[in-house]
């Protein structure tokens, strides 16, 4: 039984020595629709999670619970929601994005950007309610206090970033159904692990699914080191 | 100037409305819960006037500067911490003068070997420390204390005293400062003011205070401490 799971895996370690071109391209169309679209999320989400844990405004009760909605929604009812407004005959068919890799980018930003702005609030609350009293007695600017708070959660700030690039690598329900999965084109890595699993081609899918595993640890590996090194800077 | 700072929540918490003079000391003392911290608060607008509160002080907002019993240190060293003490719009020749103050202070207070240390990884007292030079940076139309001392022990606490004094005398400054210990008003403060149940009840130098009190509260706050 552990046999056949062992020869997957030899295969699928094969195949990533091969250097297979078509394997290069996707990892290539994935990275660069998942470091776009996680970067976008980024500097959208961010300021405005620091924002919403800083200052207190009218609405901002309802824009946290807009946000806390989105974060739940299903990554493919954010891909329909996309796909009604970029088809053909839809508001913004006439940009013809659809089944291209900006529309992917797209569906991934309305996906992730309420992800990004949920955590940075959350880390960040705590932070801004601590330092009101200090900030009003300083007489603090906006834009000071706004950078002083990012850099007192720079280290959330840096976990924001790596789940919203996490998210964006393993997102597959959005990014099917607006890109298509069209070959040499919008065919990324989880869209091509799901079509050889469907096709029985299960080293290819294995293959792809540790390259992935690969990044996402890459990515928290350097993300761990800065925090180590921030860690140890603080000391005395 | 004249200070009229009311608050209400579900009681009255605070109702104070006094005729002070400028360019002295003030200390506020009285019980936890008498409303020290509050009118602090409230004067430096750190409680927005709103329905349940109200201040009416001849200071715009930014003329009145606010530290915390418990001050907030951000991710940066001590020096760095103190020095968001200096307005954005200070002149260079007033940056270099600020920071010819903060390093004197600094010396002064035994905290200048921690200048190039995270603020974050002092004590408690070394935080007050480094949160006191922070005020005494600029001169403030009206500077709120609330309790500067309480986490330092007694040397640090007469160091702390020598700062505000100096600062009050090169300044001409105002200042308000809350406190528990009655010696430490009679040290520094022109004026004590009693706070009792969010109302000023006797206002008068600290010897008075404590040769001739007058209101019951008072001489029962005196027995306690």
């Amino acid at each position: 039984m552990w046999a056949s799971f062992w020869q997957s895996l030899g295969e699928a370690f094969k195949i990533i020595g091969s250097g297979n071109p078509l394997m290069n391209e996707v990892v290539a169309t994935t990275m660069k629709m998942a470091v776009t679209s996680s970067i976008i999320s980024f500097l959208i989400g961010a300021p405005l999670g620091l924002l919403l844990a800083t200052y207190n405004f009218k609405g901002k009760k309802v824009l946290v619970i807009i946000c806390r909605t989105l974060m739940g929604l299903p990554p493919v009812a954010i891909g329909i929601l996309v796909y009604l407004l970029f088809r053909g005959i839809g508001p913004f068919g006439q940009l013809r994005l659809i089944f291209t890799v900006t529309a992917m980018i797209i569906a991934q930003v309305l996906l992730i950007t309420p992800v990004v702005v949920g955590m940075v609030e959350t880390s960040a609350e705590s932070t801004g309610k601590a330092l009101f009293e200090t900030r009003r007695g300083i007489g603090l600017g906006s834009t000071r206090t706004f950078l002083l708070m990012a850099n007192e959660n720079k280290y959330q700030l840096i976990a924001a970033y790596l789940f919203a690039f996490a998210r964006a690598t393993a997102e597959v329900g959005a990014v099917q159904i607006v890109g298509g999965n069209i070959l040499h084109k919008t065919m990324v890595m989880t869209t091509y692990i799901a079509l050889n699993y469907n096709t029985g081609n299960l080293e290819f899918a294995v293959a792809l699914g540790i390259i992935i595993i690969a990044i996402t640890l890459g990515f928290n590996l350097v993300g761990g080191v800065l925090q180590l090194i921030g860690s140890r800077k603080k000391k005395r | 100037m004249k200070i009229v700072a009311k608050k209400t929540f579900d009681r009255k918490v605070l109702d104070v409305n006094i005729e002070l003079e400028e360019h002295k000391i003030y200390a506020l003392i009285g019980a936890n819960g008498s409303g020290k911290s509050t009118l602090l608060k409230v004067l430096s607008s750190v409680i927005n006037p709103d329905t349940d509160s109200s201040i009416d002080i001849p200071f715009k907002n930014d003329e009145v500067y606010y530290m915390p019993q418990m001050p907030y240190t951000f991710d940066l060293s001590v020096y760095n911490n103190i020095k968001l003490g200096i307005p954005l719009k200070s002149s260079p020749g007033e940056k270099i003068y600020c920071k010819y103050r903060i390093d004197t202070m600094l010396k002064t207070i035994d905290l200048n070997q921690l200048r190039k240390a995270n603020a974050q990884t002092l004590s408690g007292g070394e935080k007050q420390k480094m949160a006191l030079i922070r005020s005494l940076v600029v001169k403030h139309a009206l500077l709120l204390l609330d309790e500067p001392t309480s986490a330092m022990d007694i040397n640090a606490t007469l160091k702390a005293e020598e700062l505000i004094q100096k600062y009050k005398e090169e300044f001409d400054g105002t200042i308000i400062m809350a406190t528990h210990s009655i010696k430490q008003a009679q040290r520094l403060a022109d004026v004590v003011l009693f706070l009792d149940e969010g109302e000023i009840k006797e206002i008068a130098d600290a010897q008075t205070f404590i040769d001739h009190p007058q209101s019951d509260e008072l001489k029962d706050f005196l027995q306690k401490i």
